[in-house]
């Protein structure tokens, strides 16, 4: 258990501390190109980290199942990231929201589950991809380059229920299990096998706008308080 | 004989209808504002709804299942989507020109194909139902004089750019089928995976692989069409003018 | 036979329907949007195509001799970034792009089982295997009309092509995909680099023609006043 599941969790969150607050220092009054360099970099570890796990599972296992197909809920922040940078388009800031709640989540989600696995090579590799979404999702608060607004979290909401729709309707597609929200999943397995696979996800989608709609609205709720007494201070 | 009597009887007998239907309308509506044009299309389209609704209950009610072969999103039943768009269109935009040129040039050469060419399909009385193939054959009857309507009071002037629109729009409609049918798995339409007419180039290149090259000939007999129509039209236009100069003279 | 016969029509016939689209309707930006939309629906196939594979397969387990990798695969990657890059890198990718368009066909001529397959019922791998094909095509036509192709294009897809040759020679060995590095392997590989060179040739061509062509314009102009 210890080693299995504390050192590991304990080393990636030191790194991650470290990525977040070395960045934070260093990148504190550079521009903002130069602050989404960290970000670059760990776009193309996460790739570099998908290659390798595509080469490392068929050269040992023989086979790809769909279960590690890079279209999980884990593996969206790596299609959010390329949004916002490279280039600013008008999907910059949904891709930014896109990559820190559910990040979070996910990190919550992963870590939720971990003890029941033994270390593997696999296993770090999760480490490994999981802290470095954490990190960016906390850099990207640390370097301000996210500002929480309430409207953002509409297009956020739909983006993230598009996001479940579709690999649902994959997952259902090929009869498989991918991500967490497989008809096999761990932690929704019970909704699942009372209301169905479809439903379930529905009800997933609905739970995520719940937790979209809190958070975003009591940041906005705090900011707001602030400015009151800013005002009242003045 | 029994070919002539399963066959021929009927077709003659729709023929000289659609006839009759079509002399009728034209001589009516010919000179007629855009608007009153349109009543006939109108007329034939609450048909055709009226002749599906017919179809499902008939299924459903006499034969206790509904087939997939005969949902209303086989290639025949192009202009059911066709004509709603004509005949709630008050401007003459590229979606109305396309739509025209679909129930005009498809329709004739469906119409003809199933009601002339292809008797074993058209004729089969012994081997699906009687009212079925009365049905079919009404059905197809129905397109092509609504077709034959639209050329005579000159409701669509060939314009020769519309064929590559119209060619995409039928080539998009047959895959959107060809996908449905890999979908339900049934033998939608006539170019389901066990049609008869193509099945040599479904198994010579797989039936996925066979759709695209039908696509790719359906927009080169959209072209071939169009151009036709055209080179008709302006040899036309040419005699009519050298005739007006000689009477001139 | 008739499935080389198949690629061949369609991946001829899939540029010229869009490009006499867009001969047909002249818009502003058309190729512009044309080359977006072509390079995400090139994407989407790619993709597509993989799950298909994927869901012949009990489980969706894909076993690793029939993983749907190929030439395309790192064409879509390499198209994404000829595309969406403008800076410098984006016109190095547009080169080795451009003058590698024809090497996709070049492998599925040689070798079909690039986009066979025995579970493959109703040959829907096989149709967007050969779509693909015609959307490379289409996509190297209409960059090549916006952007010139320096000399220098050559070696960066020379470059590009032996990436490739190293990619597969690593999958052969790891993966186990064939029985080892056949002749066959090789002379595929010999003609995709002579396909880069014929490309850029024929490219040539084209750019002295349209030149002659240009200047008998003028020449007439002047004549007439």
């Amino acid at each position: 258990m210890v080693l299995n599941y504390i050192v590991p969790l304990v080393i990636t969150l030191v790194l991650v501390v470290l990525f977040v607050t070395l960045c934070t220092i260093f990148l504190k009054n550079a521009s903002e190109e130069k602050k989404l360099i960290p970000i670059k970099v760990v776009f193309f570890l996460l790739i570099a980290l998908e290659f390798c796990k595509i080469f490392y599972l068929i050269a040992t296992n023989g086979h790809y199942e769909p279960s590690r197909y890079p279209i999980v809920f884990c593996s969206m922040v790596m299609f959010a990231y390329p949004l916002f940078c490279f280039k600013k388009n008008r999907f910059s800031e949904v891709a930014k929201s896109f990559s820190i709640i559910p990040a979070f989540v996910i990190f919550a989600l992963f870590v939720g589950i971990q003890w029941k696995f033994n270390m593997s090579l696999i296993q770090g590799h999760s480490y490994l991809y999981h802290g470095a979404m954490l990190a960016v999702a906390i850099y990207l608060l640390t370097s301000k380059l996210y500002k929480f607004e309430f409207k953002k979290c509409f297009p956020l909401f739909i983006v993230l229920s598009a996001y479940i729709l579709l690999s649902t309707v994959l997952s259902l597609f090929i009869g498989g299990d991918i991500s967490y929200f497989g008809p096999n999943s761990s932690y929704l397995g019970f909704i699942y096998n009372n209301f169905g696979y479809v439903v379930g996800n529905c009800f997933v989608v609905i739970l995520f706008f719940v937790l979209c709609l809190s958070v975003y609205g009591i940041i906005a709720l705090c900011q707001r308080r602030k400015k009151k007494e800013e005002v009242q201070n003045v | 004989m029994d070919k002539f009597i399963f066959h021929g009887i009927p077709n003659l007998i729709g023929a000289l209808f659609s006839i009759v239907f079509v002399w009728f309308c034209v001589i009516k509506f010919k000179k007629k504002s855009y608007k009153d044009k349109l009543k006939p299309l109108i007329f034939l389209y609450v048909m055709l709804i009226i002749l599906e609704v017919i179809k499902i209950f008939y299924h459903i009610t006499v034969q206790n299942a509904y087939p997939a072969q005969r949902y209303p999103i086989v290639f025949c039943s192009l202009i059911m989507f066709t004509y709603p768009i004509i005949c709630h269109s008050k401007k003459e935009t590229i979606a109305v020109r396309i739509s025209k040129a679909l129930s005009i040039i498809p329709c004739v050469v469906i119409g003809f194909c199933y009601l002339f060419i292809l008797p074993d399909v058209s004729s089969g009385f012994s081997s699906y139902s009687f009212v079925m193939n009365l049905h079919s054959r009404f059905y197809h009857f129905c397109m092509l004089a609504g077709a034959l309507y639209m050329i005579f009071v000159k409701l669509y002037d060939f314009r020769f750019k519309d064929f590559f629109a119209s060619g995409l729009t039928v080539s998009a409609y047959f895959l959107l089928c060809t996908v449905l049918s890999l979908f339900i798995g049934g033998n939608l339409s006539y170019f389901g995976p066990t049609s008869a007419p193509v099945q040599f180039l479904y198994q010579a290149v797989g039936y996925a692989v066979g759709n695209v090259l039908l696509c790719i000939v359906a927009m080169l007999l959209s072209l071939a069409s169009f151009a036709f129509i055209n080179l008709c039209i302006s040899l036309h236009k040419k005699r009519k003018t050298s005739r007006n100069l000689k009477n001139l003279l | 036979m008739f499935d080389i016969l198949s690629l061949i029509l369609i991946s001829i016939f899939f540029p010229i329907i869009v490009l006499v689209g867009k001969m047909l309707y002249k818009k502003e930006n058309l190729s512009r949007k044309l080359i977006l939309g072509l390079t995400i629906t090139f994407l989407a196939m790619e993709l597509l195509r993989f799950f298909v594979v994927a869901s012949y397969y009990e489980g969706a387990v894909i076993p690793s001799k029939e993983v749907p990798y190929s030439f395309i695969t790192l064409s879509c990657i390499v198209c994404l970034f000829a595309v969406f890059n403008k800076g410098k890198l984006g016109k190095i990718f547009q080169g080795a792009f451009c003058l590698t368009s024809l090497v996709p066909i070049i492998w599925a001529l040689f070798d079909s089982a690039v986009y066979t397959n025995a579970y493959d019922t109703h040959a829907v791998a096989k149709a967007l295997y050969f779509l693909e094909c015609g959307i490379v095509l289409t996509i190297a036509f209409l960059l090549v009309s916006e952007q010139k192709i320096t000399a220098w294009s050559n070696l960066w897809a020379s470059i590009l092509l032996a990436i490739f040759a190293v990619l597969d020679c690593l999958v052969i060995t790891f993966w186990e995909t064939k029985e080892a590095i056949t002749l066959m392997w090789g002379i595929t590989l010999i003609v995709s680099f002579v396909s880069i060179g014929a490309f850029y040739g024929i490219y040539l061509l084209a750019c002295l023609l349209a030149k002659k062509h240009k200047d008998k314009m003028i020449d007439n102009g002047k004549e007439n006043g």
